[in-house]
This record gives C-alpha cells, sequence and structure tokens, in this order.
C-alpha cells in the first residue's frame, strides 16, 4: 500500500510539479491538494487517511507554519516542510522544528532550477521514506 | 514529460495572469483606501509578486524573476519594515505590472527567458527606490535651506545571496504619533546572534513568516502597544465608574482628560471605530449620567468586539484547559510517589480517562495518545517521559488557544518548561552522551530519535529563561541532526563538535543559574551566554563562522553569510589544505556558460561553500567563494576554458587562510582599524559634489519659481497692446506652468533634505569610536612593558568619540610609534594617559606618563612628518613633577558640518552652527573703539555685555550686522554683509596655497557652485582670547 500524500502550496505550479515528482516514487501517492493552510485543515477534515503533507510555509490565508500549530494537534500525519526559505538551520527551518515539523527539505532555488528531481528529488524522496517508517 | 511540460507552461501563463492581476488589483485598492484595508491588500500584493517570481524561477526564467524579485523587495519593504507606501512605489509597481505582464506573454510564447534590454528603467527604479527605503526614513524637509539633493549614486551594493533576517529597526513613531509612556519598558530587539557557532544562518531572501513578523501598520497588533492601550482603557473605565457613581462633577475634568486621551490613542494605534465611538462622547461638553453609563457599555461592546472575541481558527471549549487543571495537578503528584500497584494503576487510568474524555470531542489526537500512554507505563523514568509527552501536546493546543481560554486554564507549556528547566542537567548529560554513542555505535535511528527530545527539552529549558539565542541554536541543531539522519551514517566530525560546544555552553550557563536563586537581568544572561560560547568554543576547538571569516580573510560582502552547512563545508576544507579562490560569475545572460560553470564549480574536487550576489549598477553578479584542490593558475586556465572571452568569469582572489593561533584572537592589539569599505573617501567626495550639483539646481529653479513671470510677461502684451482675452489665456498657461515648477521645487526640497540625510550616513558609516584606537594601544604598550619586567598602569579618556576612520588610522600609527618610544626607554613609565578630545575643527590626542625622559627628537621626527603631512601639530612638553606629555593635533576631515553661510567683501564664509552665539543687527553707536588697545574694536551687546570685533574687512560693515562667535569660553562679533543661509556642508581639508590662509578651517562647496571658506573659530576667538 502506498503512503498518501498531501500536498500544500499556493503556486498550482509548484503542486503540479511536486505531484509529478511523486507519481514518480512507487511507494507513494497523492491523495489531496491544497493552496493554503486553510484549505489543507478543512481537506484533512474529510481526508483521514493522508500519511504525509508536503507542506509550503508562504502561502495565503493561513501560512504554513500557522497550518502547521492546528494541524500537528489533529492529525497523526508527518509534516515534511518543503518550502524555498527552509534551508538547512536557518531560522525559518527552526521554527518549523519547534513546531514539530517532522521533516525539512529546501525546495530547488537559483535560477536554472526546474530540475526539482535531480536537485531536491533524492533528498526530498528520501526523507519521506525516512518520516513514513518511522 | 513533454505533455506535463506542455501543462506546466500553461499553468505558468495563467497563474502568471492571475498573479498580476492580483498585484493590479491590490494596488488599485491601495490607491486612496484607509489604514485599516492596508494590511490586507499589501500582503495581497506580496503574495501575488511572490508567486509570479517563485514560478519563473522554477522555469528559469532569469531575467523575468529578478525584475519580480526587486518588486516583491520594495514590497516587502512597506510590509515588512514599515515603509510607507507612497504614491512613487504604487507608480514603480504598476510600472513592474506592465513589464512583468509583457514578458510574461512573452516567456509563454517563447518559452525562454527574454531580453534584459527594456526593464532597465524598470530595474533603475526600483533599485534607486529600495536603496533610498531601505536607509532610515528620510528626513523632513528643512525649513532653511539646505544642500542637498536628489538621486543617489547607485553605489556597488552587494548583498547576500540569503540575506539573514535581522531584527529590522523599529520605525520611529512619526510626529503625532501615540507613544506610550512606558516606552522605555519595550521590550528591546533581541541582539543579532554574536557568538559564532551557526551565526549567520542564510536563508533565502524570502519573507519571514507571518507568524514571526506582525504587521507595523497598526500600532494595536503591536502587543505591548495592545497592553499599553488597554491599561489605558482600564484606566478610563474606572473614571467613568466613579464618575457615574459621583454626586457632583468635581472629577469630571479628570475623566474628560482620560476619555481624550483614549481618543487620541484609539486613532493613532488603528482603532477608528474607537476613535469615533469617544469623540462622539466628547462632543458633549456636560453628558448626564445615563449617556455616560451608555459610554461604558459602548466600551463593552468595543472591548468584546476588537479584543475579547476568540481569534484562532480553533473551535475550543474556553474552560478545556481550565478543566485540566485538576487531573494534571493530580498526575503529577503521582508522579512523586509512582508504584506500579493496582491502585496506582487505577487512580492513573482514573485521571487519563478525564483528560481523554475533555479531549475527544476536540479531536486532539495526539493528547489523547499521550494520556493513554500513561495508563501502559511501568515505572517511573517512563512516567516521567509520558508526563512530559502530555505537557508537550497540551502545550501545543495551549499555543492555539483564544488568548481568553488560555488565561483561565491552567498552562501545560508553564509546566513543560518548568521541568525542562528543572531537569536540564540530566537532559545535557544526556545529549552529550548521545552525541558520543552517534559516533561510535551502528543502529543509529532511535538516538537521533532521543535527541531531536533531547534538544527539544534544552529548547524549553533555554525559553523558560528567555536565552533567545540558545532556543534558536538548539532547534537549528535539531534541525541539522535530522537532516543528516535522513542522509545516512554519523553525524560528521565537525557537527559533532559543535554540538558539543553548545552543550558545553548551556552548562555553563546553567551553572551559572544554579549559584543564584532568580534570575533577574536576562541581558546579563545573554551576555553570559555570548561570553560562555566563546569559551566553550576556544576549548572545543570548534570554529564558528566569525572564526572561518577572519581566518579566510573574507571580503566584507561575505560577512554574515555563511550558513551553518558553510562554516561546516569551509572548516573541512580547512581541514583538507583546500585553497580558497573568490570567483566572480555575470552569467545570467548566457546559459551555456552559467551551465558549464555551475557544472565546473562541482567538480575536479571543487567545493563551493558560498556566494553573494552583487548588484553592479544594471549588472547582477555573484561572488562564490570556493574551496578547491586547484592552485590559482589551474583555476584561471580553467575559467579560460569556460568563458574563452574571458569576460563573464574571472577569479577575484584567492585567500590566504591565517595561521590557527591568530584566528580565534578577538583583538591583535593595536591591529588595524577595520575601514568601512563600503564608503570610501572617493566615495564620500562624490556624494558632496553631487550634493553641491544638486543644490545648485534647486537654487536656480527656487529662482524661477520666485519670479513673477506671470505678471513680468503681462505687463509686457499689455504694453504691446494685446487684449484682455488673449492675455488671459496666456496667464493661465503660464499660471499652471509656474504651478508645476512650484511642485517640482517642492520636490526636491525633499530631495535635498534625502541628500543630506545620505551625507550625514555616509559620514557615520565611516566612523568609528576612538576606543578602537586607545584599546589596543594601550594594550600594546601594557605588552611591551611587561616584557621589560614593568607593570604599566594604563587609563584612557575619550574613547566614546566617533571619528572617521582614515583619521584614526594615522592617529593609531602616531600612537602606536609614540607609546612604543615611551615604554621602550631605560627609565619607561609605570603609569600613562591616552586622552582623546575634539572639537568642530580637530581632534587633540594627549599622551601623558610618569617616564623619566622625553622622546628624542631623532626619535620623534618621523612620527612628526607623519603628522606635519596630514597638516597637524605634534608637541612634546615636561609638565611639573617630572611627566611627559605629548601634544598631538589632527585636523578634522570628511566631517559634514551644519553651517552658516556668511558673506563677507564678497567671499561666502562658513561659520559652524554650534559656534553662533546669536547674530545681531546693532546700532552704529554701539561699536566702541578702544584707543588704548591700538584701536580695537568693541561691540555693545547690553549694558554689561561687550565683545571684540573680529573684522575681516578693512572697513566697518557696512550694514552693522554681527555674528557673535564663540569658542573655548572666548567670544567675538564677526562683522559680515549679509547671512545668506544655513546649509549642511562637506568639509574638506586645505591644500595647495590655501593651506598658508589664516582662521581657516577648510573649504566647502556651497548651494549655488560657489566655494566657502569654513572659519576655524577657535583661532578667531583664541586669537581675541591672547590678546
Amino acid at each position: 500500500m502506498p503512503f498518501n500524500v498531501m500536498i500544500v502550496d499556493d503556486a498550482a505550479m509548484m503542486r503540479l510539479y511536486i505531484a509529478s515528482f511523486i507519481k514518480t516514487l512507487p511507494d507513494f501517492k497523492v491523495v489531496a491538494q491544497a493552496a493554503n493552510g486553510q484549505e489543507a485543515l478543512d481537506k484533512l477534515a474529510t481526508t483521514p487517511q493522508v500519511d504525509l503533507i508536503l507542506l509550503d510555509i508562504e502561502m495565503p490565508v493561513m501560512d504554513g507554519l500557522e497550518f502547521l500549530r492546528h494541524a500537528k494537534l489533529k492529525t497523526r500525519a508527518k509534516i515534511c516542510m518543503l518550502s524555498s526559505v527552509a534551508v538547512s538551520g536557518s531560522p525559518h527551518a527552526a521554527k518549523a522544528r519547534e513546531l514539530g515539523a517532522d521533516g525539512v527539505v529546501a525546495k530547488p532555488s537559483g535560477t536554472v532550477s526546474h530540475d526539482l528531481e535531480e536537485k531536491t528529488g533524492e533528498e526530498l524522496a528520501r526523507t519521506m521514506r525516512s518520516l513514513c517508517a518511522a | 514529460m513533454e505533455d506535463e511540460m506542455d501543462e506546466i507552461w500553461a499553468l505558468y501563463a495563467d497563474d502568471g495572469q492571475q498573479a498580476l492581476d492580483a498585484m493590479e488589483t491590490a494596488l488599485d485598492a491601495l490607491a486612496g483606501c484607509d489604514k485599516s484595508a492596508e494590511e490586507s491588500h499589501i500582503s495581497a500584493l506580496f503574495r501575488a509578486v511572490h508567486t509570479f517570481k517563485g514560478n519563473s524561477r522554477v522555469l528559469g526564467l532569469a531575467v523575468v524573476e529578478s525584475r519580480a524579485h526587486l518588486a516583491e523587495d520594495l514590497i516587502g519593504l512597506v510590509r515588512d519594515q514599515g515603509v510607507p507606501l507612497d504614491e512613487e512605489i504604487r507608480d514603480i509597481l504598476l510600472l513592474a505590472a506592465d513589464v512583468l505582464r509583457g514578458m510574461l506573454e512573452e516567456t509563454a510564447q517563447t518559452r525562454a527567458d527574454v531580453s534584459p534590454d527594456g526593464s532597465e528603467n524598470l530595474m533603475d527604479r526600483l533599485r534607486d527606490k529600495i536603496a533610498r527605503c531601505s536607509g532610515a526614513e528620510p528626513a523632513p524637509p528643512a525649513a532653511a535651506p539646505t544642500p542637498s539633493v536628489a538621486v543617489a549614486p547607485e553605489p556597488a551594493r552587494v548583498v547576500e545571496a540569503a540575506p539573514v533576517p535581522t531584527p529590522a529597526p523599529e520605525p520611529a513613531p512619526a510626529e503625532g504619533v501615540f507613544v506610550p509612556d512606558s516606552f522605555d519598558e519595550l521590550p528591546a530587539e533581541p541582539e543579532p546572534d554574536d557568538y559564532g557557532l551557526v551565526a549567520n544562518p542564510a536563508p533565502p531572501p524570502e519573507p519571514a513568516p507571518a507568524a514571526d513578523l506582525p504587521s507595523r501598520s497598526r500600532l494595536v497588533d503591536d502587543p505591548v502597544y495592545r497592553k499599553i492601550f488597554l491599561g489605558m482603557v482600564e484606566e478610563t473605565t474606572e473614571k467613568l465608574r466613579a464618575q457615574i457613581a459621583a454626586s457632583d462633577d468635581a472629577g469630571m475634568a479628570a475623566f474628560r482628560n482620560a476619555l481624550d486621551g483614549l481618543a487620541h490613542a484609539s486613532g493613532q494605534i488603528g482603532l477608528p471605530d474607537w476613535a469615533a465611538m469617544l469623540s462622539g462622547y466628547l462632543a458633549d461638553p456636560a453628558p448626564g449620567k445615563e449617556k455616560l453609563a451608555q459610554l461604558m457599555l459602548d466600551i463593552d461592546d468595543r472591548m468584546q468586539a476588537d479584543f475579547l472575541a476568540p481569534v484562532a481558527v480553533l473551535d475550543s471549549d474556553d474552560d478545556y484547559l481550565g478543566g485540566l487543571r485538576v487531573p494534571l495537578a493530580e498526575l503529577a503528584k503521582l508522579g512523586l510517589d509512582f508504584a506500579d500497584t493496582p491502585d496506582h494503576r487505577a487512580k492513573r487510568e482514573e485521571l487519563a480517562q478525564q483528560i481523554i474524555a475533555a479531549t475527544q470531542p476536540l479531536g486532539f489526537v495526539r493528547v489523547i495518545e499521550a494520556a493513554q500512554a500513561l495508563t501502559r507505563v511501568t515505572n517511573q523514568a517512563a512516567y516521567r517521559e509520558g508526563e512530559l509527552a502530555l505537557y508537550e501536546e497540551l502545550a501545543a493546543v495551549e499555543a492555539v488557544l483564544p488568548e481568553e481560554a488560555r488565561k483561565e486554564g491552567a498552562s501545560p507549556r508553564a509546566l513543560l518548561l518548568n521541568w525542562c528547566a528543572d531537569h536540564i542537567f540530566d537532559t545535557l548529560a544526556e545529549t552529550s552522551s548521545l552525541l558520543e554513542r552517534l559516533q561510535k555505535e551502528s543502529d543509529r535511528d532511535p538516538m537521533f530519535a532521543r535527541f531531536s527530545q533531547m534538544m527539544r527539552r534544552i529548547h524549553r529549558a533555554c525559553q523558560h529563561y528567555r536565552i533567545d539565542m540558545a532556543a534558536q541554536l538548539s532547534m537549528s541543531l535539531l534541525d541539522l541532526f535530522a537532516r543528516q539522519q535522513t542522509v545516512g551514517g554519523a553525524p560528521d566530525a565537525i557537527l559533532n563538535h559543535i554540538a558539543q560546544g553548545f552543550i558545553s555552553t548551556i552548562e555553563l550557563v546553567f551553572d551559572r543559574l544554579a549559584e543564584s536563586d532568580e534570575v533577574t537581568e536576562y541581558d546579563a544572561l545573554q551576555r553570559l551566554f555570548a561570553e560562555a560560547s566563546s569559551v566553550a568554543f576556544v576549548s572545543e576547538g570548534v570554529i564558528s563562522a566569525s572564526a572561518i571569516e577572519r581566518k579566510l580573510g573574507l571580503p566584507r560582502e561575505f560577512h554574515r553569510v555563511m550558513s551553518p552547512e558553510s562554516v561546516r563545508a569551509a572548516a573541512d576544507a580547512l581541514d583538507k589544505g583546500m585553497r580558497f579562490h573568490i570567483l566572480r560569475a555575470d552569467i545570467n545572460d548566457d546559459e551555456r556558460i552559467a551551465e558549464a560553470f555551475l557544472d565546473w564549480l562541482g567538480q575536479h574536487g571543487n567545493r563551493p561553500i558560498t556566494n553573494v550576489t552583487v548588484f553592479r549598477g544594471n549588472e547582477t553578479l555573484f561572488d562564490f567563494l570556493l574551496a578547491s584542490p586547484l592552485t590559482e593558475g589551474s583555476v584561471v586556465e580553467a575559467l579560460a576554458v569556460l568563458d574563452p572571452g574571458g569576460r563573464k568569469l574571472l577569479l577575484l582572489q584567492t585567500l590566504t587562510p591565517a595561521n590557527s593561533d591568530t584566528v580565534l584572537a578577538e583583538e591583535e592589539p593595536g591591529s588595524a582599524i577595520p575601514q568601512a569599505a563600503a564608503v570610501s573617501v572617493e566615495m564620500l567626495e562624490q556624494i558632496g559634489e553631487i550634493a553641491t550639483g544638486q543644490a545648485m539646481i534647486h537654487h536656480m529653479l527656487g529662482e524661477l519659481a520666485e519670479a513673477d513671470i506671470v505678471g513680468q510677461l503681462d505687463s509686457l502684451l499689455r504694453g504691446l497692446g494685446i487684449a484682455a482675452g488673449p492675455r488671459g489665456e496666456v496667464r493661465a498657461a503660464l499660471t499652471e506652468y509656474s504651478d508645476r515648477l512650484r511642485d517640482i521645487v517642492q520636490l526636491e526640497t525633499q530631495l535635498l533634505a534625502q541628500m543630506a540625510h545620505l551625507q550625514e550616513e555616509t559620514v557615520t558609516l565611516r566612523t568609528r569610536p576612538a576606543d578602537s584606537v586607545l584599546r589596543p594601544v594601550a594594550t600594546l604598550a601594557q605588552t611591551l612593558s611587561r616584557h621589560r619586567g614593568r607593570d604599566l598602569s594604563v587609563t584612557t579618556l575619550g574613547g566614546e568619540l566617533a571619528l572617521d576612520v582614515t583619521l584614526l588610522e594615522t592617529l593609531r600609527g602616531v600612537l602606536r610609534t609614540l607609546a612604543t618610544a615611551r615604554v621602550e626607554a631605560a627609565d619607561g613609565p609605570k603609569s600613562m594617559c591616552l586622552t582623546f578630545r575634539r572639537d568642530e575643527e580637530s581632534v587633540q590626542v594627549t599622551l601623558e606618563d610618569d617616564g623619566a625622559s622625553p622622546i628624542s627628537e631623532t626619535a620623534l621626527a618621523p612620527v612628526l612628518a607623519t603628522v606635519q603631512r596630514q597638516h597637524g601639530r605634534l608637541r612634546q612638553v615636561q609638565v611639573p613633577g617630572g611627566r611627559q606629555r605629548i601634544h598631538v593635533s589632527l585636523p578634522m576631515t570628511m566631517v559634514v558640518l551644519d553651517g552658516m553661510v556668511v558673506g563677507v567683501d564678497g567671499v561666502r564664509y562658513v561659520l559652524p552652527v554650534d559656534a553662533i552665539s546669536t547674530i545681531v543687527q546693532s546700532d552704529p553707536s554701539a561699536r566702541i573703539r578702544v584707543a588704548a588697545g591700538g584701536g580695537q574694536q568693541l561691540l555693545r551687546l547690553s549694558k554689561n555685555e561687550i565683545v571684540p570685533i573680529r573684522s575681516m574687512l578693512n572697513r566697518d560693515a557696512a550694514n552693522d550686522v554681527y555674528v557673535i562667535l564663540s569658542s573655548n569660553g572666548a567670544r567675538v562679533a564677526l562683522p559680515v554683509d549679509e547671512v545668506v543661509g544655513q546649509q549642511l556642508v562637506l568639509l574638506r581639508p586645505l591644500r595647495g596655497v590655501l593651506k598658508r590662509l589664516r582662521n581657516l578651517n577648510g573649504i566647502a562647496l556651497l548651494a549655488g557652485g560657489e566655494v566657502g571658506m569654513v572659519l576655524s573659530t577657535s583661532a578667531l576667538c583664541g586669537a581675541e582670547a591672547a590678546a
């Protein structure tokens, strides 16, 4: 049985991009997507079988950190921040950890960065597997 | 994949259109919206541009991204730094929206990046505005004419590729803005992380999450202002209650004052409804009891609506935590005398069920699991762990509960923090042990998990004592270790060392806390932590970010951008003896070279450490710090292969790491003063010249605006017999023209003020405290003295004076030589005093000691020559008691002087405003000639006040206008022909023949392009005093 993943990112293109990448991982399946934290909270209520949430930080309506505060109370799903501001050891990463993020992965950045698979894919897949196995 | 790329490009176009539509909608809404609505529009604006930028970045559209990025930066200043959204910003952003829309259409069609040509104007305007807004708020236009100006030159700006989110300076409240009486008690912004370890994590330039950066647009959103305002409400309602109960109007005035203050404060902190409501009551001069009672009800309603309504999205019973108070207390008690007995188990089960029953309706699954886990434990240690896990989950609930609900209930967070603080030494011991085991043992996942738990406990303990830096550091370390766990294997040795250093530091801090019953001084604790950090890191042999910077001698632009990973990478590369190179890449417009270069960075054993973005004019460049086994020559060759034209890639510098003994030394005695590389003397001169040019334009425009061109032309036309009708049309057109000219002059005045501000800022950037010279010289003298077997006591005075770095650098050399000569003499001193003083013209340094003999003339000659080259003076004297004293005086340079410009015999002179006592126009009879004084003239200011006249004229003043100057207790009256006005001027030293002129301190360019002579008031007054 693949693990069920929810993608929360305000950019539709980024959601598509991440979903495309997850399609390449046979042990994961995207079951829900949301454009902001509030929408994700609503969807969590109707999609309780989510195992893993990939969460952006900067979003309208409710940002990723605020979502994290609330979602951690009501779901057992592992939550992995996937944001370009969450670079290793950064204050954003530290804040996410403080609020209980189970994993933190930096989205690709840079001028030539339509290469999530090559740049971050391996780290993301490894983190996703590590979190779901725990 | 091709299909998906089609879909991605289609989405890019669609998302982009939506984002730009949202951007324009927000900009339209911001035009004329009230303050309360501004915040949401600005947030929407930011998000729109942020999304557009992100999408462009993902598709590798560097030019589009760079334009959107700058627009985002500008909006970020408005959103996060309190920069007011003025008409200029709106215009620029509307232009940005247009340009980006054009780019979107082009890129969506071509699926390739656009040419940077054609959007330079936008980039220029964005950069210019950002540069102007990035500093403090521009000063308001000055009443008096000031030199000044307009467009700041575009200095080479350097920003980190991943800027450190330093706390922004609190914008000063504008005049009239409500400032609480207890402003001094506002919590201080946290000091920048300065203790080295992971001092400068470097996230990309994304905005901080809203949760961390509350909007500054409404002061009421700031908890401190909110608290103060609520205090005012309470005070006012108390007076109101008293007034309702009172039998007379004795307290009415006090009540109305309080109400008035509250109404004013309401408006200022962004509560217009309150302001309107309270003002309505204030309008009634004699409200009856009934009206006062209604006011009380209205205040209650507003309190309910604005402050007491739940704000969280959590649907929670307000009494949830209050209901848990008793079971939690019982559970804590059970932990004290834990026993795995049926009775104990039954009691635990009962308490856990109470918690579960209260929690289940709310769906807090993790709280329920934690409570259930408590019923399954069989020993006290496990019970403690379970209890703590429950507190953790409840603290998470508390964090999202409405304030009112939290206030009434127990605080699991407080319990958690207390627990962690109480058990900190156990936690530290276990963490330290885990770090060792992580290096040696293989089954690491459980250890990593336990390490995370321990770091959370340390984090909580630090929060308990409000050691914020350490609290954040603990989470950063948790993050680094968690990522290491994902990679697999043991944490690398340097990361492990850093963590051990952190544990040692925290132990030192908590040891100190254990010695004291109560910690009241949190600032001192922060300092203690910083000090302890240094000690611990040195003893652990760990290299911090700042130590890496020093060791490599990194240029300034690389300071404070090293992330912990960069530090680790650099330290590792140092250990391996790799070379360090700084490469500059101009690769935005050449994807082929960019890809080849980025590939090369990861090959041949190269290890990119970090990079920064450099803006030069319209160009965006990147400086890379690279560790490599390649020699300088090999790097140059490799770059030549990648970029045969030699224009895109450049080896800027190969660094030579310092030896390790000097790396950790904070300050080498007598070492050079760090120069303000960003503001060179030449740059300061250029800014001064631009300011002068601008002032000249302002002057000319002012004259044009003041001319009655309408009246003149009207007379002319009338004289030519032109009829009233056509004259009226010409008059109307000219009036419109004149109005526009006056508008331009008004704008110019603002620019003048900004330029003056820039001049002052740049001068400030070049200043350092005199202590930066005094302390190292004192240390040097003491060290040399000890080497000679003597103890030397050194006192310093005037260390707080702020002086230009170039001047200080000269003085440093002079004082080092003098102090060395004094100390190394056979009969050297036992005590020494170094003193700095300054006036508006010069800085005076005195070195006095109790050594027996003076420095020989031969030994003194080179120092004297140095001082004289700088147009200064040096004097050595023997003072009573056998002490030696050396005076050194150097003229102040690079000072922005607030001057009064006067005209004397057609020459412009500048007098420091500080030295002017008054300006008088006197009666000729006030002038007294004293025959006994060789014709000395005096001016009678009043019946008992006479000052000597010091004239630069060979005749009497034409109109008896005198500027009364004072310096060092002496006063003179300076006759002048005219007083032109006050200006800020950049004082420049005298050169060539001008050096021979007496009573002059320097020259300055004035508005209108004239050269002004800056008079030395001390020389003028001193001459009179001597006479």
